[in-house]
């Protein structure tokens, strides 16, 4: 484990103004939510959005930037770089998801609707899961276009998708809306903890999936990596 | 991570990756097919609420009650349960809405019903499963459907009566809780 690499992403990750006011956004409505329903579930959703976000240019900043060729030059292998990424953004994300869940059950408790620790064990895993697999995407994506990109591409590939969702709903194509799901999975790859619990068995082929898309994001984003030139003249 | 010499190559081959990702790709590829024949069941995502602490809530959330008459034999019901309480995308927007309070009749199983189920059955004229009926705070039927409409339909029905239920209903018939 590099410390000063994981130090330096998440002091980077934490000093962006822009992050910054768009994770006061993804955090401060839900929490408002929570706070006028007594719902502590419309946190639900915001561990993928984070992920994203604290994910996003994880690579493609450092290649436009340069930093990566002076990065490089120092004793850290091409996969060791990726996987510090992928660890950094999930640890900043996770973060913020806690802080925000710690706030949450303090409003539901002086509310006088303290949530039940099955649903915010629930909450928490679920986010885990979620960030673990968004950031992994995220990487991959970063590693295939500079800067900022990798979000462009992320949001594309959603807008496409969804749209293929609507020809499949269109024509009935049960094949398309499969493979359309698969995608989405894959895109926001999450796990539900909705069984803990229940007495039921969690589905086997939710954990494939979600440890399969990580697992190939991450086997994608070092070879590419592996594959790159860097040099001072590349621009 | 493995350290690399100052001078060393910063390159190193992911092949193991390579063949655990692959792996569990087919696993995937495999589970997804014997899932898609053989679909688990799902848990049900609904916080569903005690019949009798439900009046109580109802009061302090400013939601009606929605009232959920089921049966395990009932293959609608179970159809629902599927497909409207065991997905996220219904069951989350419909616990904001309602106070949902499920009620299971057990005549067919274990011949008779708790008095509590008999006396909602009763109370709010129940003959058929499913029946939803939504009743707000201070015991007035706002409306009931019997027959399950699918996904949409419920919860368009629910968005709708759960509206109308927080405006004044003077129509509505008075139900005592029992």
């Amino acid at each position: 484990m590099n410390s000063t690499l994981l130090r330096s992403f998440l002091l980077q990750r934490f000093t962006s103004p822009m992050r910054l006011g768009l994770t006061s956004l993804f955090t401060f409505f839900p929490l408002v939510g929570v706070l006028l329903s007594g719902e502590l579930s419309l946190l639900a959703g915001i561990a993928g959005p984070l992920a994203v976000l604290y994910a996003a240019g994880a690579i493609g900043q450092d290649v436009s930037s340069g930093t990566l060729q002076l990065l490089l030059v120092r004793p850290v292998t091409r996969p060791s770089y990726v996987l510090h990424r992928w660890l950094g953004a999930m640890l900043a994300a996770l973060a913020v998801v806690l802080m925000t869940t710690v706030c949450a059950v303090l409003l539901l408790f002086l509310r006088g609707t303290p949530p039940e620790a099955l649903a915010v064990s629930r909450l928490l895993l679920e986010a885990i899961t979620a960030i673990a697999g968004h950031s992994a995407v995220m990487v991959m994506l970063s590693t295939l276009v500079g800067g900022v990109g990798d979000l462009a591409l992320y949001a594309s590939s959603l807008f496409v998708t969804q749209m293929f969702v609507l020809l499949a709903t269109l024509k009935q194509w049960p094949a398309l809306m499969r493979a359309c799901n698969e995608v989405q999975g894959a895109l926001g790859a999450k796990l539900s903890w909705a069984w803990l619990g229940t007495g039921m068995a969690p589905s086997a082929f939710a954990i494939v999936s979600w440890v399969s898309t990580i697992t190939l994001a991450l086997a994608v984003a070092i070879t590419v990596m592996n594959r790159k030139e860097l040099s001072y003249a590349s621009g | 991570m493995p350290a690399v010499s100052p001078s060393g190559p910063t390159r190193r081959d992911p092949r193991i990756l390579w063949i655990v990702a692959l792996v569990l790709l087919a696993g995937r590829v495999v589970l997804g097919i014997l899932e898609e024949r053989n679909p688990p069941e799902k848990p049900d995502l609904v916080s569903w609420v005690e019949a009798a602490a439900a009046p109580e809530v109802a009061r302090r959330t400013g939601k009606p009650i929605l009232y959920d008459f089921t049966a395990d034999w009932c293959a609608p019901c179970q159809a629902m349960r599927q497909e409207v309480f065991a997905e996220q995308r219904y069951a989350q927007p419909l616990g904001q809405m309602v106070v949902p309070v499920q009620v299971v009749d057990r005549q067919k199983e274990e011949g008779r019903n708790s008095p509590r189920v008999d006396s909602l059955q009763r109370a709010l004229g129940v003959t058929a499963f499913p029946t939803l009926v939504i009743v707000d705070a201070d015991g007035k039927v706002l409306d009931r459907i019997e027959g399950y409409p699918g996904a949409q339909g419920v919860l368009t029905w629910i968005g709708t009566t759960s509206g109308k239920g927080r405006l004044a209903n003077p129509k509505g018939v008075k139900f005592q809780f029992p």
